[in-house]
């Protein structure tokens, strides 16, 4: 009897990590993991230099940045109480063309590799569960400048919900630009300049 | 209000362009009551630099080596030590006070009038403080923004630096007459203005309302200056504490007026 239950316990048990593998104990990439991976590829892209370096630089950092910023999240965040007045189609056009915009800045403003370094100097969790990771990027001689994430959990995964630089808030600066424009030109005109802009870092 | 701005300097001017009837009744931020006349300055300053001090800057830059410009600043940089070391001595950084007293002899000196910043490469790092920080760091609010004509962005409480920049300035002290003091001051100009240049370029490119972005990054920069490169969260994390509310974000500068 105790041999048969034995065996049936260790079946039962192999069956278990079978079905759920290693990933139940692994875990889920920390927000440090999360910025140094970024940070490598912020690094990799300013590499890219030669013709047709901005598409190649998007293509290396596309996908990331798509993953690891929750870019929805940041586009209600910049919309702030003008995202109430938007219907759905509105919305769903501001989010892609916000993606487009953030995804060409990055591939636009990551180049001329000279020896950079990013070092992850700092971490501290902030209000509401968030977490702040700060680097920074320098060349060497340089002093560098500071770029910190600011990291909240979106479905169980950390994701950047704000970059700062030299203590200037993306979000912020953002948030006041867009809201302006909104109040004195109304949403279809900022769709329309966010989708200029986009445009204008494609066509270099 | 902590976030409004204060000050009976602020009232005065406030009060001068209503008697010229320049005043916008309706500000669209507490803090810059003065927008309009702000974005006309700003519309001056934009135009002198795309017409004059960008085109000089872009030649300085592409015809001028590396080296050398970097010889310009260093000059420059040294003279501002003496600035640097009385705003550090007012906020009590004793410290950073002896490190810049430091800086300004041995570059003086071995670094032959302040071409070469030999005091970095001996640690002495260099220290970026003036009166607008000092007053920050004294409790001061911020004030009202102010874009001055042929300098750019500035605040009521920001402002009083240029005096104290002109009492700390070697050269005016010296004796070199108008016909030295007017190239010195020109050169100043153009190495300020060629060190600004990316920002510049970037801000073109990235601001869909320049005057606002600038706006924005002026102040949020001041506050980064004065806390030394650590503002306090607000500064990272501007979002609702609860979750409810989550797109509706703190105004920072609320929270970091009253330092």
């Amino acid at each position: 009897m105790s041999v048969l239950l034995n065996r049936r316990r260790a079946l039962a048990v192999a069956v278990a990590l079978a079905v759920f593998g290693p990933s139940a104990t692994a875990a889920e990439p920390s927000p440090e993991s999360v910025v140094r991976e970024l940070s490598d590829a912020l690094l990799g892209a300013m590499r890219i230099e030669g013709d047709d370096a901005f598409v190649r630089r998007r293509e290396r950092l596309e996908p990331i940045i798509r993953a690891r910023f929750d870019l929805a999240f940041i586009a209600g965040a910049v919309l702030g109480r003008h995202a109430a007045t938007l219907d759905e189609s509105g919305r769903a056009r501001f989010n892609t063309t916000f993606a487009r915009l953030v995804v060409n800045t990055y591939a636009a403003r990551f180049k001329g590799y000279s020896g950079h370094t990013i070092e992850v100097v700092d971490q501290r969790p902030m209000r509401a569960g968030r977490q702040l990771v700060r680097t920074r990027l320098a060349a060497p001689e340089d002093s560098g400048t500071t770029l910190d994430y600011l990291l909240q959990k979106s479905d169980g995964e950390w994701k950047i919900v704000n970059v700062v630089s030299g203590g200037v808030s993306d979000l912020s600066l953002r948030r006041a630009e867009y809201g302006a424009i909104i109040a004195s030109d109304g949403f279809e005109s900022l769709l329309e300049q966010l989708e200029r802009q986009a445009l204008a870092y494609e066509q270099g | 209000m902590r976030n409004r701005a204060s000050g009976w300097n602020v009232v005065a001017i406030v009060g001068l362009v209503m008697a010229l009837g320049g005043c916008a009744s309706n500000p669209s931020d507490p803090n810059d009551p003065l927008e309009p006349l702000n974005r006309d300055f700003d519309a001056l300053n934009n135009h002198l630099d795309r017409t004059i001090l960008s085109p000089i800057a872009t030649t300085y830059i592409e015809t001028v080596p590396e080296g050398m410009r970097q010889g310009v600043s260093n000059f420059f940089d040294n003279l501002d030590e003496p600035h640097n070391l009385l705003n550090d001595l007012l906020q009590g950084k004793v410290g950073d006070a002896m490190t810049d007293a430091g800086r300004f002899v041995i570059n003086s000196t071995i670094g032959v009038a302040g071409l070469f910043d030999v005091a970095s490469d001996m640690g002495l790092e260099r220290n970026d403080e003036d009166f607008g920080q000092t007053l920050g760091v004294w409790g001061v609010d911020e004030g009202a923004y102010l874009v001055l004509p042929g300098r750019g962005p500035s605040s009521t409480r920001d402002v009083w630096d240029i005096p104290v920049g002109l009492l700390t300035d070697p050269f005016t002290y010296a004796d070199i007459g108008l016909v030295g003091l007017i190239p010195l001051n020109a050169m100043a100009v153009l190495d300020t203005r060629a060190r600004l240049d990316s920002a510049i370029r970037i801000r073109n490119e990235s601001a869909l309302d320049p005057y606002i972005f600038t706006r924005e990054a002026y102040r949020q920069r001041r506050i980064d200056q004065i806390y030394d490169g650590n503002p306090p969260d607000d500064a990272f994390d501007s979002l609702e504490k609860s979750s409810s509310n989550i797109f509706d974000s703190v105004n920072p500068y609320n929270v970091m007026a009253g330092i």
